[in-house]
């Protein structure tokens, strides 16, 4: 005879055992092995699913590289799109894609130039500079003057949110 | 009366297979759990102002001109802050570990803030050989103590 495992649950249900009108359930024994109250562990794993959802909604992300430190900061902003500019070592990738020192203003120009044209209300695009910490200043410098000179005002260091 | 009649006490009663939701429920958990952000990013926001012309006649603000030194001494100076008829200027020099002296910029940082709270405007001139983690450190600095205009000067001659 085939019996499913919702009427073997009804059969043996707490809930059931504990009706006023007519409680169910031969023996306690017997309710004790059968099912388990599950409702909380339901409650659990979606307030857990919940709070995963939420904590993972900015969708800007940024790639780190293994041996990259990000410099710290307390008074830190929320990642926001904007051009992308890596530095390792002498080397300069804007969205990934390298490009000379001495290019560095034209690129940015021409980076600037199709970002904004994507944006609604004439925004303004920003760049995002992504460095090690450990980085001489020097090789920030020229990233600086290229901005400026491919006429971008708003620069973004991202940074680790720190406690302090 | 019908429906009364039908209606017993085993259909009233019942419960839900909840296993399959929990299956579902573990199987999203995992998922989010490898895909999400652990390292939480931001990005500390620098204006420039590089290129564009003030207009004329018009007063200069309030600033401080922050120089740091390869060596970590940092000169820390205010211009056009009212009631300063001299340049104001103090050297903080280098902690005996090496590098710069979080502890005394700190408090000269306060010291600035509260005495001169109309002062909203720094701007930063890094050494070239400064580590870009000491700069962010001092354009936190100013940051948390409501000096929030910064600028960041470009080495002459890059």
């Amino acid at each position: 005879m085939l019996t499913t495992s919702l009427k073997q649950t009804q059969i043996a249900s707490p809930l059931a055992s504990q009706g006023v009108l007519k409680p169910r359930g031969s023996t306690a024994r017997r309710v004790l092995f059968s099912s388990l109250m599950l409702t909380s562990l339901v409650d659990a794993f979606s307030i857990l699913v919940i709070f995963l959802l939420m904590s993972t909604q900015n969708g800007i992300e940024i790639e780190l590289k293994k041996t990259e430190k990000l410099p710290q900061a307390t008074a830190v902003d929320g990642l926001e799109r904007g051009i992308v500019l890596r530095i390792e070592g002498d080397r300069y990738f804007i969205d990934d894609r390298p490009v000379p020192e001495r290019g560095l203003s034209k690129a940015l120009a021409e980076a600037k130039e199709s970002f904004e044209s994507g944006l609604l209300n004439n925004a303004k695009a920003g760049l995002l500079v992504q460095a090690d910490r450990d980085m001489d200043f020097e090789a920030l410098s020229p990233v600086l003057r290229a901005g400026s000179e491919a006429g971008l005002s708003q620069f973004k260091f991202a940074a680790i949110q720190s406690g302090k | 009366m019908a429906s009364v009649e039908t209606t017993s006490d085993k259909e009233m009663t019942f419960d839900l297979n909840l296993v399959p939701f929990i299956d579902i429920l573990s199987t999203c958990i995992c998922f989010l759990l490898m895909t999400t952000i652990w390292i939480q990013i931001g990005v500390f926001n620098v204006s420039q102002a590089i290129g564009s012309e003030p207009p004329a006649g018009g007063k200069n603000p309030p600033s401080v001109i922050v120089e740091m030194k390869n060596d970590g001494l940092v000169e820390v100076s205010l211009k056009d802050v009212e009631g300063l008829r001299k340049p104001h200027a103090t050297d903080i020099r280098p902690a005996r570990s090496g590098g710069v002296d979080w502890g005394q910029v700190e408090n000269r940082i306060t010291e600035i803030g509260s005495r001169f709270p109309t002062v909203k405007t720094v701007l930063v001139m890094p050494g070239s050989k400064t580590r870009y983690d000491d700069v962010i450190k001092m354009m936190d600095a100013f940051k948390r103590n409501k000096i929030d205009q910064i600028g960041l000067a470009p080495l002459s001659g890059t």
